[in-house]
Protein backbone atom coordinates (compact mmCIF):
# COMPACT_ATOMS: atom_id res chain seq x y z
CA UNK A 1 0.00 0.00 0.00
CA UNK A 2 2.34 2.79 -0.89
CA UNK A 3 1.69 6.54 -0.59
CA UNK A 4 3.20 8.83 -3.14
CA UNK A 5 3.03 12.55 -2.30
CA UNK A 6 2.81 14.20 -5.40
CA UNK A 7 2.05 16.72 -7.75
CA UNK A 8 -1.62 15.59 -8.58
CA UNK A 9 -2.24 18.06 -11.61
CA UNK A 10 -1.37 21.75 -12.98
CA UNK A 11 -3.28 23.21 -15.26
CA UNK A 12 -3.95 26.67 -16.69
CA UNK A 13 -7.47 26.38 -18.30
CA UNK A 14 -8.60 27.94 -20.92
CA UNK A 15 -11.70 30.77 -20.41
CA UNK A 16 -15.11 29.27 -19.78
CA UNK A 17 -13.44 26.29 -20.68
CA UNK A 18 -14.17 23.15 -17.99
CA UNK A 19 -10.87 21.57 -17.58
CA UNK A 20 -9.98 18.38 -16.01
CA UNK A 21 -7.11 19.25 -13.09
CA UNK A 22 -6.38 15.64 -11.59
CA UNK A 23 -8.33 12.63 -12.52
CA UNK A 24 -7.73 9.48 -9.72
CA UNK A 25 -6.31 6.44 -11.63
CA UNK A 26 -7.79 2.85 -11.10
CA UNK A 27 -7.45 1.27 -8.16
CA UNK A 28 -6.11 4.06 -6.37
CA UNK A 29 -7.58 6.11 -4.08
CA UNK A 30 -6.59 9.94 -3.43
CA UNK A 31 -6.33 12.96 -0.79
CA UNK A 32 -6.34 16.00 -2.08
CA UNK A 33 -3.89 18.27 0.43
CA UNK A 34 -4.41 21.30 -1.16
CA UNK A 35 -5.38 22.97 -4.51
CA UNK A 36 -3.72 26.35 -5.36
CA UNK A 37 -5.39 29.29 -7.74
CA UNK A 38 -2.63 31.25 -8.71
CA UNK A 39 -4.09 33.87 -10.59
CA UNK A 40 -0.97 35.68 -12.87
CA UNK A 41 -2.80 37.79 -14.83
CA UNK A 42 -3.81 41.82 -13.92
CA UNK A 43 -7.84 41.33 -13.88
CA UNK A 44 -9.51 39.63 -11.25
CA UNK A 45 -10.60 36.16 -12.13
CA UNK A 46 -14.01 34.19 -10.93
CA UNK A 47 -13.09 30.40 -10.88
CA UNK A 48 -15.35 27.02 -9.88
CA UNK A 49 -14.02 23.75 -8.41
CA UNK A 50 -15.81 20.41 -8.97
CA UNK A 51 -15.73 17.35 -7.60
CA UNK A 52 -17.58 14.87 -9.81
CA UNK A 53 -16.93 10.71 -8.81
CA UNK A 54 -16.80 8.02 -11.22
CA UNK A 55 -20.58 7.37 -11.36
CA UNK A 56 -21.63 10.94 -12.35
CA UNK A 57 -20.75 12.10 -15.83
CA UNK A 58 -18.15 14.84 -15.98
CA UNK A 59 -18.58 16.68 -18.42
CA UNK A 60 -22.07 17.82 -17.31
CA UNK A 61 -21.67 18.37 -13.87
CA UNK A 62 -24.36 19.16 -11.31
CA UNK A 63 -24.84 21.78 -8.75
CA UNK A 64 -24.35 19.06 -5.90
CA UNK A 65 -20.71 18.29 -7.74
CA UNK A 66 -19.79 22.27 -6.88
CA UNK A 67 -16.99 22.49 -3.95
CA UNK A 68 -16.24 26.46 -5.24
CA UNK A 69 -18.53 28.74 -7.42
CA UNK A 70 -17.68 31.37 -9.09
CA UNK A 71 -15.46 33.02 -6.07
CA UNK A 72 -12.62 35.57 -6.91
CA UNK A 73 -9.09 35.28 -7.59
CA UNK A 74 -7.75 38.63 -7.49
CA UNK A 75 -4.95 39.95 -9.37
CA UNK A 76 -1.57 38.89 -8.61
CA UNK A 77 -2.82 36.69 -5.72
CA UNK A 78 -2.62 33.50 -4.78
CA UNK A 79 -6.04 31.43 -3.20
CA UNK A 80 -4.72 28.28 -1.52
CA UNK A 81 -7.68 25.75 -0.69
CA UNK A 82 -5.90 23.62 2.05
CA UNK A 83 -8.78 21.19 3.07
CA UNK A 84 -8.59 17.67 2.37
CA UNK A 85 -10.84 15.72 -0.37
CA UNK A 86 -10.88 12.38 0.30
CA UNK A 87 -11.74 10.85 -3.15
CA UNK A 88 -12.03 6.95 -4.49
CA UNK A 89 -10.91 5.92 -8.00
CA UNK A 90 -12.27 7.43 -11.18
CA UNK A 91 -12.78 10.70 -9.19
CA UNK A 92 -12.72 13.52 -11.63
CA UNK A 93 -11.32 17.25 -10.02
CA UNK A 94 -11.91 19.91 -12.25
CA UNK A 95 -12.07 23.52 -12.65
CA UNK A 96 -13.60 26.75 -14.77
CA UNK A 97 -12.80 30.19 -15.16
CA UNK A 98 -14.03 32.97 -16.69
CA UNK A 99 -10.32 34.17 -17.36
CA UNK A 100 -7.53 32.25 -19.00
CA UNK A 101 -4.85 33.51 -16.70
CA UNK A 102 -5.10 31.03 -13.86
CA UNK A 103 -2.74 28.83 -12.84
CA UNK A 104 -4.45 25.84 -10.87
CA UNK A 105 -1.95 23.18 -8.95
CA UNK A 106 -3.58 20.25 -6.94
CA UNK A 107 -1.41 18.70 -4.45
CA UNK A 108 -1.72 15.40 -2.07
CA UNK A 109 -0.76 11.89 -1.54
CA UNK A 110 -2.56 8.84 -3.68
CA UNK A 111 -2.57 5.47 -2.13
CA UNK A 112 -2.50 2.52 -3.87
CA UNK B 1 35.63 -8.40 31.18
CA UNK B 2 35.32 -12.31 30.03
CA UNK B 3 31.91 -13.28 29.72
CA UNK B 4 30.55 -15.27 32.48
CA UNK B 5 28.23 -17.93 33.07
CA UNK B 6 25.04 -16.85 34.70
CA UNK B 7 23.23 -19.18 36.67
CA UNK B 8 19.43 -19.17 38.21
CA UNK B 9 20.40 -18.73 41.30
CA UNK B 10 21.84 -15.21 40.08
CA UNK B 11 19.22 -14.21 38.50
CA UNK B 12 16.09 -15.33 41.57
CA UNK B 13 17.99 -16.78 44.50
CA UNK B 14 17.42 -20.18 43.12
CA UNK B 15 13.69 -19.88 43.48
CA UNK B 16 13.45 -19.86 39.56
CA UNK B 17 11.29 -22.85 37.85
CA UNK B 18 10.25 -24.00 34.68
CA UNK B 19 6.80 -23.82 35.65
CA UNK B 20 7.28 -19.75 36.64
CA UNK B 21 8.76 -19.20 33.30
CA UNK B 22 5.74 -20.86 30.46
CA UNK B 23 3.33 -22.87 32.30
CA UNK B 24 3.68 -26.40 31.47
CA UNK B 25 -0.27 -27.07 31.62
CA UNK B 26 -1.55 -24.31 28.96
CA UNK B 27 -4.32 -25.08 27.11
CA UNK B 28 -5.26 -23.10 24.26
CA UNK B 29 -8.70 -22.35 26.16
CA UNK B 30 -5.71 -19.85 28.32
CA UNK B 31 -4.85 -18.34 25.51
CA UNK B 32 -7.88 -17.23 22.95
CA UNK B 33 -11.77 -19.56 22.84
CA UNK B 34 -10.49 -21.66 20.20
CA UNK B 35 -6.51 -21.65 19.65
CA UNK B 36 -4.35 -24.33 19.50
CA UNK B 37 -0.67 -24.35 20.77
CA UNK B 38 2.17 -26.18 19.30
CA UNK B 39 3.72 -27.88 21.96
CA UNK B 40 4.54 -24.92 24.60
CA UNK B 41 6.26 -23.04 21.51
CA UNK B 42 4.83 -19.31 20.46
CA UNK B 43 3.60 -20.31 17.44
CA UNK B 44 -0.37 -19.82 17.83
CA UNK B 45 -3.04 -20.95 15.78
CA UNK B 46 -6.56 -19.14 16.34
CA UNK B 47 -9.62 -18.54 14.53
CA UNK B 48 -9.84 -15.58 17.45
CA UNK B 49 -7.15 -14.06 16.18
CA UNK B 50 -8.34 -10.96 14.05
CA UNK B 51 -6.96 -10.17 10.37
CA UNK B 52 -7.73 -7.38 8.56
CA UNK B 53 -8.99 -8.33 5.15
CA UNK B 54 -7.27 -7.01 1.99
CA UNK B 55 -10.17 -6.09 -0.41
CA UNK B 56 -10.31 -2.83 -2.29
CA UNK B 57 -12.59 -1.42 0.03
CA UNK B 58 -10.69 -2.17 3.32
CA UNK B 59 -7.43 -0.61 1.25
CA UNK B 60 -8.95 2.22 -0.51
CA UNK B 61 -11.78 3.81 2.36
CA UNK B 62 -11.19 7.22 1.04
CA UNK B 63 -14.36 8.66 -0.55
CA UNK B 64 -16.53 11.34 -1.49
CA UNK B 65 -19.18 10.43 1.46
CA UNK B 66 -22.33 12.56 -0.40
CA UNK B 67 -23.24 15.11 -2.23
CA UNK B 68 -26.52 16.82 -1.92
CA UNK B 69 -28.31 20.26 -3.03
CA UNK B 70 -30.80 20.12 -0.09
CA UNK B 71 -34.11 21.58 -0.77
CA UNK B 72 -34.68 24.74 1.05
CA UNK B 73 -35.32 24.43 4.61
CA UNK B 74 -35.84 20.85 4.29
CA UNK B 75 -33.28 18.99 6.77
CA UNK B 76 -31.73 16.37 3.86
CA UNK B 77 -29.45 13.51 4.53
CA UNK B 78 -25.56 14.15 3.76
CA UNK B 79 -24.44 10.68 4.12
CA UNK B 80 -25.88 7.84 6.46
CA UNK B 81 -23.08 5.25 7.75
CA UNK B 82 -23.06 1.94 6.16
CA UNK B 83 -23.89 -1.47 8.11
CA UNK B 84 -20.93 -2.72 9.68
CA UNK B 85 -18.24 0.41 9.37
CA UNK B 86 -17.07 3.49 11.10
CA UNK B 87 -16.66 6.84 9.78
CA UNK B 88 -14.38 9.60 10.30
CA UNK B 89 -15.71 12.74 8.38
CA UNK B 90 -12.65 14.96 7.54
CA UNK B 91 -14.08 17.72 5.27
CA UNK B 92 -17.78 19.08 4.62
CA UNK B 93 -18.06 21.99 1.43
CA UNK B 94 -21.21 24.07 1.61
CA UNK B 95 -21.17 26.10 -1.65
CA UNK B 96 -23.35 28.95 -1.90
CA UNK B 97 -24.76 28.72 -5.83
CA UNK B 98 -27.14 31.63 -5.02
CA UNK B 99 -27.49 35.27 -5.04
CA UNK B 100 -28.29 35.69 -1.38
CA UNK B 101 -26.87 35.24 1.65
CA UNK B 102 -28.23 31.72 2.92
CA UNK B 103 -28.12 30.47 6.62
CA UNK B 104 -26.79 26.71 6.94
CA UNK B 105 -27.54 24.17 9.72
CA UNK B 106 -25.45 21.06 9.69
CA UNK B 107 -26.11 18.34 12.27
CA UNK B 108 -24.85 15.09 13.04
CA UNK B 109 -27.28 12.22 15.02
CA UNK B 110 -27.23 8.54 15.95
CA UNK B 111 -29.03 5.93 13.86
CA UNK B 112 -32.78 5.64 15.11
CA UNK B 113 -32.82 9.28 16.97
CA UNK B 114 -34.54 12.79 15.54
CA UNK B 115 -31.80 15.14 15.23
CA UNK B 116 -32.48 17.85 18.22
CA UNK B 117 -31.01 20.84 19.04
CA UNK B 118 -28.27 18.84 20.82
CA UNK B 119 -27.17 17.25 17.30
CA UNK B 120 -26.08 20.91 15.61
CA UNK B 121 -22.40 21.03 15.10
CA UNK B 122 -23.59 24.50 12.80
CA UNK B 123 -26.55 26.62 13.28
CA UNK B 124 -27.47 29.53 11.68
CA UNK B 125 -24.19 29.96 9.95
CA UNK B 126 -24.43 32.97 7.20
CA UNK B 127 -23.04 32.62 4.24
CA UNK B 128 -22.71 35.13 1.39
CA UNK B 129 -23.46 34.70 -2.11
CA UNK B 130 -20.25 32.73 -4.10
CA UNK B 131 -18.80 31.52 -1.01
CA UNK B 132 -17.99 28.07 0.20
CA UNK B 133 -18.37 27.67 3.52
CA UNK B 134 -15.41 24.67 4.45
CA UNK B 135 -15.55 22.53 7.93
CA UNK B 136 -12.77 20.21 8.88
CA UNK B 137 -14.98 18.48 11.79
CA UNK B 138 -13.26 15.15 11.67
CA UNK B 139 -16.30 13.76 13.24
CA UNK B 140 -16.28 9.86 13.56
CA UNK B 141 -19.38 8.07 13.50
CA UNK B 142 -21.05 4.98 14.38
CA UNK B 143 -23.19 2.44 12.27
CA UNK B 144 -26.36 4.23 11.28
CA UNK B 145 -25.08 7.76 12.06
CA UNK B 146 -26.36 10.52 10.03
CA UNK B 147 -24.88 13.81 9.42
CA UNK B 148 -27.46 16.36 7.60
CA UNK B 149 -28.19 19.61 6.40
CA UNK B 150 -30.47 22.68 6.33
CA UNK B 151 -30.71 25.95 4.35
CA UNK B 152 -32.63 27.78 5.81
CA UNK B 153 -33.00 31.87 6.68
CA UNK B 154 -34.74 34.68 4.78
CA UNK B 155 -32.95 33.75 1.30
CA UNK B 156 -33.37 29.87 1.55
CA UNK B 157 -32.29 28.57 -1.53
CA UNK B 158 -32.18 25.14 -3.19
CA UNK B 159 -29.07 26.49 -5.11
CA UNK B 160 -26.83 25.33 -2.85
CA UNK B 161 -24.23 22.21 -2.56
CA UNK B 162 -23.25 20.59 0.25
CA UNK B 163 -20.00 18.22 0.32
CA UNK B 164 -18.92 15.57 2.81
CA UNK B 165 -15.84 13.65 2.52
CA UNK B 166 -13.75 10.86 5.15
CA UNK B 167 -12.93 7.40 5.56
CA UNK B 168 -15.13 4.27 6.12
CA UNK B 169 -13.49 1.91 8.18
CA UNK B 170 -14.97 -1.28 7.54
Amino acid sequence: MPNIHTILGQINPTANTQTNVYVVPASTAAVVNAIHVDNTGAANASYSIIVVPSTDNSSSPLPRHFVMRGSIAPSGDTVILDFPLTLPAGTVVAANTNNGSLAISAFGVEIS
Amino acid sequence: MPLQQVTGNEIAAGSIVASDIADATITAAKLAPGAAISNGQLSVVSSAVGVIPDSAAGRLPYKILGQVQPTANVLTTIYTVPAATNTMVTTITVCNQSANTVSVNVAANLSGSAVATRNFIVTSYALDAAETLVLEPRISLNVGSILSANITGANASSNVSVNAYGVEII
